[in-house]
Protein backbone atom coordinates (compact mmCIF):
# COMPACT_ATOMS: atom_id res chain seq x y z
CA UNK A 1 0.00 0.00 0.00
CA UNK A 2 2.97 2.38 1.17
CA UNK A 3 4.73 1.32 -2.41
CA UNK A 4 1.73 1.75 -4.22
CA UNK A 5 1.10 5.44 -2.87
CA UNK A 6 5.04 5.85 -3.50
CA UNK A 7 4.88 5.31 -7.33
CA UNK A 8 1.88 7.40 -7.23
CA UNK A 9 3.78 9.83 -6.11
CA UNK A 10 6.45 9.59 -8.59
CA UNK A 11 3.79 9.44 -11.38
CA UNK A 12 2.42 12.63 -10.63
CA UNK A 13 5.44 14.05 -10.27
CA UNK A 14 6.48 13.06 -13.41
CA UNK A 15 3.31 14.19 -14.72
CA UNK A 16 3.35 17.73 -13.76
CA UNK A 17 6.91 18.20 -14.67
CA UNK A 18 5.60 16.71 -17.97
CA UNK A 19 2.55 19.75 -17.83
CA UNK A 20 5.03 22.12 -16.98
CA UNK A 21 7.43 21.82 -19.48
CA UNK A 22 4.50 21.81 -21.89
CA UNK A 23 3.77 24.94 -20.72
CA UNK A 24 7.58 26.34 -21.19
CA UNK A 25 7.26 25.30 -24.52
CA UNK A 26 3.72 27.25 -25.02
CA UNK A 27 5.10 30.24 -23.73
CA UNK A 28 8.33 29.90 -25.58
CA UNK A 29 6.25 29.28 -28.92
CA UNK A 30 3.60 32.03 -27.64
CA UNK A 31 6.59 34.64 -27.75
CA UNK A 32 8.51 33.75 -30.72
CA UNK A 33 5.14 34.45 -32.37
CA UNK A 34 4.37 37.75 -31.06
CA UNK A 35 8.16 38.50 -31.41
CA UNK A 36 7.98 37.86 -35.14
CA UNK A 37 4.62 38.95 -35.69
CA UNK A 38 5.50 42.34 -34.06
CA UNK A 39 4.88 45.29 -36.85
CA UNK A 40 8.02 47.25 -35.82
CA UNK A 41 11.39 46.21 -36.51
CA UNK A 42 12.85 44.80 -33.14
CA UNK A 43 16.08 43.33 -32.27
CA UNK A 44 17.29 41.80 -28.77
CA UNK A 45 20.76 42.73 -27.76
CA UNK A 46 22.76 40.97 -24.98
CA UNK A 47 24.88 42.74 -21.96
CA UNK A 48 27.33 43.79 -24.98
CA UNK A 49 25.32 44.99 -27.46
CA UNK A 50 25.37 41.65 -29.46
CA UNK A 51 22.32 40.90 -31.41
CA UNK A 52 21.02 37.79 -30.39
CA UNK A 53 17.72 37.41 -32.07
CA UNK A 54 15.82 39.96 -34.58
CA UNK A 55 12.17 38.98 -35.93
CA UNK A 56 11.35 39.07 -39.65
CA UNK A 57 10.40 42.58 -39.65
CA UNK A 58 14.22 43.84 -38.82
CA UNK A 59 15.79 41.53 -41.39
CA UNK A 60 13.18 43.02 -43.99
CA UNK A 61 13.70 46.36 -43.03
CA UNK A 62 17.75 45.74 -43.41
CA UNK A 63 17.16 44.65 -46.65
CA UNK A 64 14.61 46.99 -48.15
CA UNK A 65 17.20 49.77 -46.92
CA UNK A 66 20.19 48.53 -49.03
CA UNK A 67 22.01 47.20 -46.11
CA UNK A 68 23.28 43.88 -45.67
CA UNK A 69 20.57 41.99 -43.74
CA UNK A 70 23.76 39.90 -42.68
CA UNK A 71 25.76 42.98 -41.27
CA UNK A 72 22.56 43.76 -38.31
CA UNK A 73 21.73 40.16 -38.00
CA UNK A 74 22.51 37.69 -35.22
CA UNK A 75 26.04 37.85 -34.27
CA UNK A 76 27.00 41.44 -34.74
CA UNK A 77 27.55 44.20 -32.00
CA UNK A 78 24.58 46.45 -32.58
CA UNK A 79 26.94 48.97 -30.70
CA UNK A 80 29.76 48.59 -33.28
CA UNK A 81 26.84 49.51 -36.60
CA UNK A 82 25.93 52.54 -34.38
CA UNK A 83 29.67 53.74 -34.05
CA UNK A 84 30.38 52.78 -37.61
CA UNK A 85 27.32 55.47 -38.82
CA UNK A 86 28.65 58.06 -36.37
CA UNK A 87 31.88 57.63 -38.03
CA UNK A 88 29.93 58.55 -41.08
CA UNK A 89 28.59 61.88 -39.67
CA UNK A 90 25.11 60.49 -38.85
CA UNK A 91 24.49 62.49 -36.08
CA UNK A 92 20.98 60.63 -34.98
CA UNK A 93 23.28 57.56 -34.47
CA UNK A 94 25.18 58.94 -31.93
CA UNK A 95 21.93 59.78 -29.69
CA UNK A 96 20.66 55.89 -30.84
CA UNK A 97 24.50 54.95 -29.06
CA UNK A 98 23.79 57.19 -25.94
CA UNK A 99 20.34 54.99 -25.43
CA UNK A 100 21.12 51.53 -26.11
CA UNK A 101 24.29 52.21 -23.94
CA UNK A 102 22.09 53.89 -20.93
CA UNK A 103 19.62 51.23 -21.12
CA UNK A 104 22.03 48.50 -20.83
CA UNK A 105 24.55 50.08 -18.16
CA UNK A 106 21.59 50.33 -15.96
CA UNK A 107 21.25 53.94 -16.35
CA UNK A 108 17.62 54.22 -17.94
CA UNK A 109 14.68 52.70 -17.47
CA UNK A 110 13.60 52.88 -21.28
CA UNK A 111 14.66 55.49 -23.90
CA UNK A 112 12.82 56.54 -26.61
CA UNK A 113 14.03 58.70 -29.57
CA UNK A 114 12.51 60.29 -32.99
CA UNK A 115 14.53 60.01 -35.79
CA UNK A 116 14.76 60.98 -39.46
CA UNK A 117 15.89 58.51 -42.74
CA UNK A 118 16.13 60.19 -45.98
CA UNK A 119 14.85 57.18 -48.00
CA UNK A 120 13.47 57.38 -51.97
CA UNK A 121 10.14 59.15 -51.69
CA UNK A 122 11.36 61.92 -49.33
CA UNK A 123 12.71 61.48 -45.58
CA UNK A 124 11.10 58.66 -43.35
CA UNK A 125 10.95 59.24 -39.57
CA UNK A 126 11.07 56.36 -36.81
CA UNK A 127 10.36 56.20 -33.64
CA UNK A 128 13.05 53.79 -31.93
CA UNK A 129 12.71 52.40 -28.42
CA UNK A 130 15.26 50.47 -25.99
CA UNK A 131 14.11 48.35 -23.49
CA UNK A 132 16.06 46.39 -20.85
CA UNK A 133 15.92 42.54 -21.44
CA UNK A 134 14.48 41.51 -18.27
CA UNK A 135 16.22 38.07 -17.66
CA UNK A 136 19.35 37.47 -15.37
CA UNK A 137 21.96 37.93 -18.01
CA UNK A 138 20.86 41.42 -19.18
CA UNK A 139 20.52 43.25 -22.64
CA UNK A 140 17.77 44.96 -24.28
CA UNK A 141 15.14 45.11 -26.72
CA UNK A 142 15.45 47.53 -29.22
CA UNK A 143 12.71 48.15 -31.37
CA UNK A 144 12.28 50.89 -34.52
CA UNK A 145 8.56 51.82 -35.72
CA UNK A 146 7.96 53.58 -38.88
CA UNK A 147 6.41 56.66 -37.28
CA UNK A 148 6.55 58.51 -41.28
CA UNK A 149 2.53 58.64 -41.02
CA UNK A 150 2.31 60.01 -37.96
CA UNK A 151 4.91 62.87 -38.52
CA UNK A 152 3.30 63.81 -41.94
CA UNK A 153 -0.44 64.13 -39.98
CA UNK A 154 1.64 66.51 -37.61
CA UNK A 155 3.22 68.31 -39.60
CA UNK A 156 0.02 68.86 -42.12
CA UNK A 157 -2.24 69.85 -38.81
CA UNK A 158 0.86 72.35 -37.96
CA UNK A 159 0.67 73.98 -41.61
CA UNK A 160 -2.95 74.36 -41.62
CA UNK A 161 -2.71 75.86 -38.12
CA UNK A 162 -0.28 78.52 -39.59
CA UNK A 163 -2.06 78.88 -42.82
CA UNK A 164 -5.32 80.24 -40.56
CA UNK A 165 -2.85 81.84 -38.25
CA UNK A 166 -1.88 83.99 -41.03
CA UNK A 167 -5.18 84.39 -42.69
CA UNK A 168 -6.70 86.12 -39.05
CA UNK A 169 -3.25 87.90 -38.82
CA UNK A 170 -4.17 89.21 -42.04
CA UNK A 171 -7.98 89.86 -40.95
CA UNK A 172 -6.75 91.57 -37.88
CA UNK A 173 -4.42 94.00 -39.69
CA UNK A 174 -7.14 94.58 -41.78
CA UNK A 175 -9.33 95.85 -39.20
CA UNK A 176 -6.40 98.18 -37.89
CA UNK A 177 -5.54 99.71 -40.92
CA UNK A 178 -6.11 102.78 -39.59
CA UNK A 179 -4.12 102.64 -36.79
CA UNK A 180 -1.43 101.23 -38.60
CA UNK A 181 -1.68 104.26 -41.43
CA UNK A 182 -1.49 106.59 -38.52
CA UNK A 183 1.29 105.03 -36.65
CA UNK A 184 3.46 105.61 -40.88
CA UNK A 185 1.92 108.87 -41.47
CA UNK A 186 2.73 110.55 -38.01
CA UNK A 187 6.20 110.20 -38.07
CA UNK A 188 6.14 111.06 -41.95
CA UNK A 189 3.90 114.45 -40.71
CA UNK A 190 6.79 115.23 -38.32
CA UNK A 191 9.65 114.91 -41.07
CA UNK A 192 7.68 116.99 -43.36
CA UNK A 193 7.24 119.81 -40.53
CA UNK A 194 10.76 119.50 -39.52
CA UNK A 195 11.76 119.92 -42.86
CA UNK A 196 10.08 122.74 -43.64
CA UNK A 197 10.99 124.39 -40.62
CA UNK A 198 14.84 123.59 -41.42
CA UNK A 199 14.25 125.17 -44.33
CA UNK A 200 13.05 128.49 -42.98
CA UNK A 201 16.06 128.33 -40.91
CA UNK A 202 17.99 128.27 -43.78
CA UNK A 203 16.01 130.74 -45.30
CA UNK A 204 16.26 133.49 -43.02
CA UNK A 205 20.38 133.43 -43.19
CA UNK A 206 22.65 132.61 -40.33
CA UNK A 207 20.60 129.70 -39.20
CA UNK A 208 20.61 128.80 -35.44
CA UNK A 209 22.94 125.48 -35.92
CA UNK A 210 21.09 123.72 -32.68
CA UNK A 211 18.04 124.20 -33.97
CA UNK A 212 18.99 122.97 -37.26
CA UNK A 213 20.67 120.20 -35.86
CA UNK A 214 17.66 119.47 -33.70
CA UNK A 215 15.30 119.19 -36.63
CA UNK A 216 17.43 117.09 -38.85
CA UNK A 217 17.93 114.91 -35.49
CA UNK A 218 14.15 115.10 -35.37
CA UNK A 219 14.00 113.83 -39.32
CA UNK A 220 16.52 110.94 -38.79
CA UNK A 221 14.57 109.86 -35.75
CA UNK A 222 11.27 109.85 -37.41
CA UNK A 223 12.38 108.19 -40.07
CA UNK A 224 13.87 105.57 -38.41
CA UNK A 225 10.65 105.30 -36.29
CA UNK A 226 8.55 105.00 -39.75
CA UNK A 227 10.67 101.84 -40.82
CA UNK A 228 10.33 100.29 -38.07
CA UNK A 229 6.42 100.01 -37.85
CA UNK A 230 6.80 98.88 -41.70
CA UNK A 231 9.15 96.63 -40.42
CA UNK A 232 6.78 95.02 -38.08
CA UNK A 233 3.91 95.12 -40.34
CA UNK A 234 5.84 93.37 -43.25
CA UNK A 235 6.96 90.39 -40.72
CA UNK A 236 3.23 90.08 -39.44
CA UNK A 237 1.87 90.09 -43.18
CA UNK A 238 4.29 87.62 -43.94
CA UNK A 239 3.84 84.26 -44.15
CA UNK A 240 7.11 82.66 -42.76
CA UNK A 241 7.84 79.53 -41.22
CA UNK A 242 7.79 78.81 -37.30
CA UNK A 243 11.03 80.06 -36.24
CA UNK A 244 12.26 79.78 -32.73
CA UNK A 245 14.57 82.84 -31.03
CA UNK A 246 15.12 83.84 -27.43
CA UNK A 247 12.26 86.78 -27.20
CA UNK A 248 12.22 89.93 -24.63
CA UNK A 249 7.95 89.59 -24.42
CA UNK A 250 7.69 92.88 -22.99
CA UNK A 251 9.47 94.29 -26.18
CA UNK A 252 7.15 92.10 -28.03
CA UNK A 253 4.23 93.22 -26.39
CA UNK A 254 5.76 97.27 -26.46
CA UNK A 255 5.81 97.06 -30.04
CA UNK A 256 2.28 95.48 -30.58
CA UNK A 257 1.12 98.42 -28.57
CA UNK A 258 2.28 101.01 -30.53
CA UNK A 259 0.47 99.45 -33.60
CA UNK A 260 -2.87 99.69 -31.40
CA UNK A 261 -1.87 102.67 -30.23
CA UNK A 262 -3.73 105.13 -32.12
CA UNK A 263 -7.05 102.63 -32.16
CA UNK A 264 -6.88 102.99 -28.50
CA UNK A 265 -6.95 106.41 -27.97
CA UNK A 266 -9.60 106.73 -31.11
CA UNK A 267 -11.83 104.92 -28.38
CA UNK A 268 -11.37 106.76 -26.49
CA UNK A 269 -9.13 104.34 -24.09
CA UNK A 270 -6.37 104.81 -21.67
CA UNK A 271 -3.48 102.41 -22.26
CA UNK A 272 -1.34 101.48 -19.51
CA UNK A 273 2.27 99.51 -20.29
CA UNK A 274 3.72 98.17 -17.58
CA UNK A 275 6.55 96.04 -18.84
CA UNK A 276 9.75 96.15 -16.98
CA UNK A 277 12.87 95.43 -18.90
CA UNK A 278 15.00 92.73 -18.62
CA UNK A 279 13.10 90.39 -17.76
CA UNK A 280 14.08 86.30 -18.44
CA UNK A 281 13.96 85.46 -22.38
CA UNK A 282 11.22 83.18 -23.54
CA UNK A 283 12.14 80.63 -26.63
CA UNK A 284 9.29 81.44 -29.66
CA UNK A 285 8.49 82.46 -32.34
CA UNK A 286 8.03 85.71 -32.69
CA UNK A 287 5.24 86.55 -35.26
CA UNK A 288 3.10 84.08 -33.42
CA UNK A 289 3.52 85.18 -30.42
CA UNK A 290 2.95 89.11 -31.50
CA UNK A 291 -0.55 87.74 -33.00
CA UNK A 292 -1.51 86.45 -29.97
CA UNK A 293 -0.45 89.86 -28.43
CA UNK A 294 -2.09 91.91 -31.16
CA UNK A 295 -5.37 89.40 -31.01
CA UNK A 296 -5.45 90.00 -27.00
CA UNK A 297 -5.19 94.10 -27.50
CA UNK A 298 -7.64 94.01 -30.29
CA UNK A 299 -10.29 92.30 -28.02
CA UNK A 300 -9.47 94.24 -25.20
CA UNK A 301 -10.24 97.51 -26.81
CA UNK A 302 -13.59 96.25 -28.91
CA UNK A 303 -14.96 94.80 -25.24
CA UNK A 304 -14.98 98.52 -24.33
CA UNK A 305 -15.59 100.24 -27.37
CA UNK A 306 -20.00 100.27 -26.25
CA UNK A 307 -19.20 100.60 -22.26
CA UNK A 308 -19.98 103.73 -20.30
CA UNK A 309 -17.03 104.96 -17.81
CA UNK A 310 -13.51 104.30 -17.82
CA UNK A 311 -12.19 102.33 -20.28
CA UNK A 312 -9.08 101.23 -19.62
CA UNK A 313 -6.91 98.69 -20.51
CA UNK A 314 -3.83 97.68 -18.49
CA UNK A 315 -0.91 95.60 -19.82
CA UNK A 316 1.58 94.19 -17.46
CA UNK A 317 4.52 91.45 -18.27
CA UNK A 318 6.04 90.01 -14.84
CA UNK A 319 8.38 87.52 -13.96
CA UNK A 320 6.95 84.37 -12.47
CA UNK A 321 9.39 82.31 -9.93
CA UNK A 322 9.74 78.72 -11.80
CA UNK A 323 7.08 79.29 -14.27
CA UNK A 324 8.54 81.87 -16.48
CA UNK A 325 6.95 84.91 -17.45
CA UNK A 326 3.51 86.01 -17.64
CA UNK A 327 1.07 88.68 -19.33
CA UNK A 328 -1.74 89.95 -18.60
CA UNK A 329 -4.21 92.16 -20.41
CA UNK A 330 -6.63 93.83 -18.53
CA UNK A 331 -9.97 95.99 -19.54
CA UNK A 332 -13.24 97.34 -18.04
CA UNK A 333 -15.00 96.12 -20.84
CA UNK A 334 -18.32 94.25 -21.06
CA UNK A 335 -17.06 91.49 -19.55
CA UNK A 336 -18.35 87.63 -19.87
CA UNK A 337 -20.16 85.13 -17.32
CA UNK A 338 -18.32 82.87 -15.44
CA UNK A 339 -19.48 80.12 -17.69
CA UNK A 340 -17.91 81.83 -20.70
CA UNK A 341 -14.82 82.08 -19.71
CA UNK A 342 -13.38 78.74 -21.41
CA UNK A 343 -15.91 78.36 -24.13
CA UNK A 344 -14.45 81.61 -25.74
CA UNK A 345 -11.58 79.59 -26.17
CA UNK A 346 -13.72 77.11 -28.56
CA UNK A 347 -13.37 77.86 -32.63
CA UNK A 348 -16.13 80.09 -34.04
CA UNK A 349 -18.03 80.87 -30.52
CA UNK A 350 -17.63 84.64 -30.91
CA UNK A 351 -19.57 87.52 -29.04
CA UNK A 352 -18.29 89.97 -31.76
CA UNK A 353 -20.77 90.97 -34.49
CA UNK A 354 -17.28 90.77 -37.25
CA UNK A 355 -15.43 88.35 -36.34
CA UNK A 356 -15.09 84.50 -37.53
CA UNK A 357 -14.54 83.49 -33.60
CA UNK A 358 -11.54 81.83 -34.39
CA UNK A 359 -9.15 84.34 -32.96
CA UNK A 360 -8.48 82.74 -29.26
CA UNK A 361 -8.84 79.34 -30.64
CA UNK A 362 -5.42 80.02 -32.40
CA UNK A 363 -4.30 81.90 -29.67
CA UNK A 364 -4.89 78.83 -27.37
CA UNK A 365 -3.19 76.30 -30.14
CA UNK A 366 0.14 79.30 -30.40
CA UNK A 367 0.84 79.36 -26.84
CA UNK A 368 0.20 76.18 -25.94
CA UNK A 369 2.43 75.08 -28.78
CA UNK A 370 5.23 77.04 -26.87
CA UNK A 371 4.61 75.35 -23.95
CA UNK A 372 2.50 77.83 -22.23
CA UNK A 373 -0.98 78.63 -21.18
CA UNK A 374 -3.84 81.18 -21.79
CA UNK A 375 -6.48 81.09 -19.78
CA UNK A 376 -9.05 84.77 -18.87
CA UNK A 377 -10.26 85.70 -15.74
CA UNK A 378 -13.28 87.68 -14.73
CA UNK A 379 -12.11 91.26 -12.78
CA UNK A 380 -13.73 92.13 -9.59
CA UNK A 381 -15.13 95.26 -10.63
CA UNK A 382 -15.50 94.83 -14.22
CA UNK A 383 -14.28 93.44 -17.08
CA UNK A 384 -11.93 90.97 -17.70
CA UNK A 385 -8.42 89.62 -17.98
CA UNK A 386 -6.36 87.60 -20.27
CA UNK A 387 -3.58 85.86 -19.06
CA UNK A 388 -0.46 84.49 -20.74
CA UNK A 389 1.80 82.60 -19.27
CA UNK A 390 5.04 81.15 -21.40
CA UNK A 391 7.79 79.55 -19.60
CA UNK A 392 11.45 81.61 -19.86
CA UNK A 393 14.39 80.17 -21.51
CA UNK A 394 14.92 77.57 -24.30
CA UNK A 395 11.73 75.63 -24.48
CA UNK A 396 10.03 73.06 -25.98
CA UNK A 397 9.39 75.21 -29.10
CA UNK A 398 6.42 76.20 -31.40
CA UNK B 1 4.30 121.56 -19.12
CA UNK B 2 5.29 124.51 -21.32
CA UNK B 3 8.35 123.22 -23.71
CA UNK B 4 10.75 125.65 -23.92
CA UNK B 5 10.26 128.21 -26.48
CA UNK B 6 12.67 127.83 -28.90
CA UNK B 7 16.04 130.63 -28.99
CA UNK B 8 14.93 131.80 -32.75
CA UNK B 9 11.32 132.92 -30.94
CA UNK B 10 13.08 133.67 -27.75
CA UNK B 11 14.82 136.31 -29.80
CA UNK B 12 12.03 137.88 -31.62
CA UNK B 13 9.45 137.72 -28.77
CA UNK B 14 8.56 140.81 -28.56
CA UNK B 15 5.34 141.91 -30.32
CA UNK B 16 4.92 138.82 -32.55
CA UNK B 17 1.05 137.33 -32.68
CA UNK B 18 1.39 134.50 -29.96
CA UNK B 19 0.36 130.80 -31.52
CA UNK B 20 -0.88 127.99 -28.97
CA UNK B 21 0.08 124.03 -29.94
CA UNK B 22 -1.62 121.57 -28.52
CA UNK B 23 -0.81 117.82 -29.72
CA UNK B 24 0.31 114.60 -27.59
CA UNK B 25 3.21 113.76 -29.87
CA UNK B 26 6.06 115.25 -28.45
CA UNK B 27 8.37 115.20 -31.69
CA UNK B 28 5.57 116.81 -33.72
CA UNK B 29 5.12 119.28 -30.89
CA UNK B 30 8.95 120.27 -31.21
CA UNK B 31 8.27 120.59 -35.83
CA UNK B 32 5.40 122.43 -35.02
CA UNK B 33 6.86 124.84 -33.06
CA UNK B 34 10.43 125.53 -35.26
CA UNK B 35 8.20 125.75 -38.04
CA UNK B 36 5.90 128.36 -36.98
CA UNK B 37 8.36 130.14 -34.65
CA UNK B 38 10.57 130.38 -38.01
CA UNK B 39 7.47 131.99 -39.16
CA UNK B 40 7.17 134.86 -37.50
CA UNK B 41 5.03 133.76 -34.46
CA UNK B 42 5.16 133.66 -30.45
CA UNK B 43 4.74 130.00 -29.89
CA UNK B 44 3.39 128.17 -26.70
CA UNK B 45 3.05 124.43 -26.56
CA UNK B 46 1.12 121.65 -24.57
CA UNK B 47 0.99 117.72 -24.49
CA UNK B 48 -2.73 117.74 -23.42
CA UNK B 49 -6.08 120.19 -23.34
CA UNK B 50 -5.99 119.66 -20.05
CA UNK B 51 -2.19 121.50 -19.84
CA UNK B 52 -3.78 124.25 -22.23
CA UNK B 53 -6.75 124.94 -20.05
CA UNK B 54 -4.91 124.88 -16.64
CA UNK B 55 -2.13 127.21 -17.94
CA UNK B 56 -2.51 131.42 -17.29
CA UNK B 57 -3.27 133.31 -19.85
CA UNK B 58 -0.51 136.39 -20.49
CA UNK B 59 -1.52 137.23 -23.59
CA UNK B 60 -4.08 137.12 -25.83
CA UNK B 61 -4.32 134.05 -28.42
CA UNK B 62 -3.74 134.51 -32.23
CA UNK B 63 -4.56 131.27 -32.92
CA UNK B 64 -4.61 128.23 -31.17
CA UNK B 65 -3.55 124.83 -33.10
CA UNK B 66 -4.96 121.44 -31.74
CA UNK B 67 -4.42 117.76 -32.93
CA UNK B 68 -7.96 116.42 -32.95
CA UNK B 69 -6.77 112.97 -31.65
CA UNK B 70 -5.94 113.84 -28.34
CA UNK B 71 -6.11 110.84 -25.18
CA UNK B 72 -8.58 112.97 -22.60
CA UNK B 73 -10.04 116.06 -23.67
CA UNK B 74 -10.16 115.94 -27.11
CA UNK B 75 -9.04 118.28 -29.83
CA UNK B 76 -13.26 118.63 -30.70
CA UNK B 77 -13.93 118.55 -27.09
CA UNK B 78 -11.56 121.36 -26.43
CA UNK B 79 -12.97 123.39 -29.91
CA UNK B 80 -16.45 123.21 -28.45
CA UNK B 81 -16.01 124.41 -24.91
CA UNK B 82 -13.14 127.35 -26.02
CA UNK B 83 -16.18 128.08 -28.17
CA UNK B 84 -18.85 128.53 -25.42
CA UNK B 85 -16.59 129.94 -23.26
CA UNK B 86 -16.80 133.66 -25.26
CA UNK B 87 -14.17 135.28 -27.38
CA UNK B 88 -13.38 133.55 -30.21
CA UNK B 89 -9.67 132.37 -31.27
CA UNK B 90 -9.04 130.84 -34.55
CA UNK B 91 -8.40 127.32 -34.16
CA UNK B 92 -6.81 125.03 -36.52
CA UNK B 93 -7.79 120.88 -35.79
CA UNK B 94 -5.53 119.29 -37.71
CA UNK B 95 -5.96 116.13 -38.34
CA UNK B 96 -3.31 113.69 -39.54
CA UNK B 97 -5.20 110.54 -40.41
Amino acid sequence: MHRLGLLGDIFANALSRKQSETAVLESKALASTIFTSLYGHVAAVDRDGVIIAVNESWTRFARENGGDPARASVGTSYLQILRGAINRGDTDARRALEAVEAVLEGRARQAVLEYACPSGDGARWFEMAVEPFRRPQGGAIISHVDITQRRRAEEEARRQREELAHALRVTTMGELAGSLAHEINQPLAVIVTSAQAAQRLLDAGRPDRAELRGALTDIADQGKHAAQVIGRLRALFRKADSELQLLDVGELVTGMASLVRHDVERRGIAMTLDCPPRLPPVSGDSIQLQQVVLNLLVNACEAMSTVDGPRDLIVATRERAGLGIELTISDTGLGLKESELERIFEPFLTTKAAGLGMGLSISRSIIEAHGGRIWVTCNPDRGITAHVELPSGPGPGA
Amino acid sequence: MVLSETRAATARVGQQPLVCVVDDDTAMLRALRLLIATSGFSVETYASAEQFLESPRSRTIACLVVDVHLGGVSGLDLHEGLARSGPSIPVDLHHRL
